[in-house]
């Protein structure tokens, strides 16, 4: 499937895999950090929710989905609602070649996908140099405890679920950097 | 999608609907197709593909139709019997009919 990739900050009227792609200034997240104080962890996450972080439009996401429906909803909800850059891509070799070229924030991975699955695509993420800890989030439409259990275990720092709710990706996207001590102010 | 109140935003997924639900036909025939040749694995995943795609377009019914599919196939597993085999024919039925339903 050939697909553009690239960074977005916003998606136009045909958003979705032929999305105009805008170069990415360099900017990365800062590193996770641990969290001790719970009341600080309260904190940020109600920061995400209620204050619109400055510099989210500088903040890379890619979202690796076979599923083109999928991949347009996603953009326009992040990019167009949430205000991020977002990137695409339809399987674990485009998802690879963006980490390697184009160095995202975060992954949003699907789980299920021909070939090379969510799971073994977020294993070769964590081998590539420089990006062992690169946070990625699944997202799935599984309904199973024990399964976002097993997710979570293999490194993801969160799981969502599908369907998703447009409006509300964006945020949930926050919280979950800020549960997660990722910091979107830098 | 009911938060959202930027004209240009509403239009742009009032766009993505419409063509996403011309597309629903060819994803239940594919259902019916991998249903048709037994390939259950497969019919597994395209159900849950459909059963996420169509609940994020805010196709509830249609969305709740896939996952009992995905769900009947996930609680056999590989080989399901024939009992099995046909709920998940009816199902797959059922799903026609939403789909039917939305895409008029």
């Amino acid at each position: 499937m050939g697909v553009p990739l690239g960074w977005l900050a916003e998606a136009p009227a045909s958003a979705g895999d032929d999305l105009v792609s805008q170069p990415a200034p360099a900017m990365r997240l800062a590193r996770p950090r641990a969290q001790t104080a719970q009341a600080g962890q309260v904190a940020r996450v109600l920061m995400s929710l209620f204050v619109y972080p400055r510099s989210v439009a500088s903040w890379k996401l890619l979202v690796v989905d076979d599923d083109p429906d999928i991949r347009r909803i996603a953009a326009l909800s992040l990019g167009r609602l949430g205000g991020f850059q977002v990137a695409l891509a339809s399987c674990a070799e485009e998802a690879l070649a963006e980490v390697r070229n184009n160095r995202p924030d975060l992954v949003l991975l699907d789980v299920t996908m021909p070939g090379t699955d969510g799971p073994a695509t977020l294993a070769a993420i964590h081998a590539l140099p420089g990006s062992e800890t690169l946070p990625v989030v699944f997202f799935t439409a599984t309904s199973s405890d024990i399964e976002v259990e097993r997710l979570r275990s293999l490194g993801a720092i969160a799981v969502l679920p599908k369907p998703f709710e447009v409006a509300e990706l964006p945020k949930r996207i926050r919280a979950i950097a800020a549960e997660a001590g990722l910091d979107w102010n830098q | 999608m009911s938060e959202i109140r930027d004209p240009a935003i509403v239009a742009l997924l009032a766009e993505a609907r419409i063509q996403f639900t011309a597309g629903i036909p060819a994803k239940v025939a594919d259902l019916q197709a991998l249903l048709a040749r037994g390939a259950w694995d497969e019919l597994r995943r395209a159900a849950h593909k459909l059963r996420g795609s169509t609940g994020t377009y805010g196709f509830m019914e249609l969305s709740t139709a896939a996952a009992s599919i995905e769900e009947t196939l996930i609680e056999a597993g590989s080989a399901p019997g024939p009992d099995v085999q046909a709920r998940v024919a009816e199902q797959v039925k059922e799903t026609a009919q939403q789909a039917e339903r939305v895409s008029r």
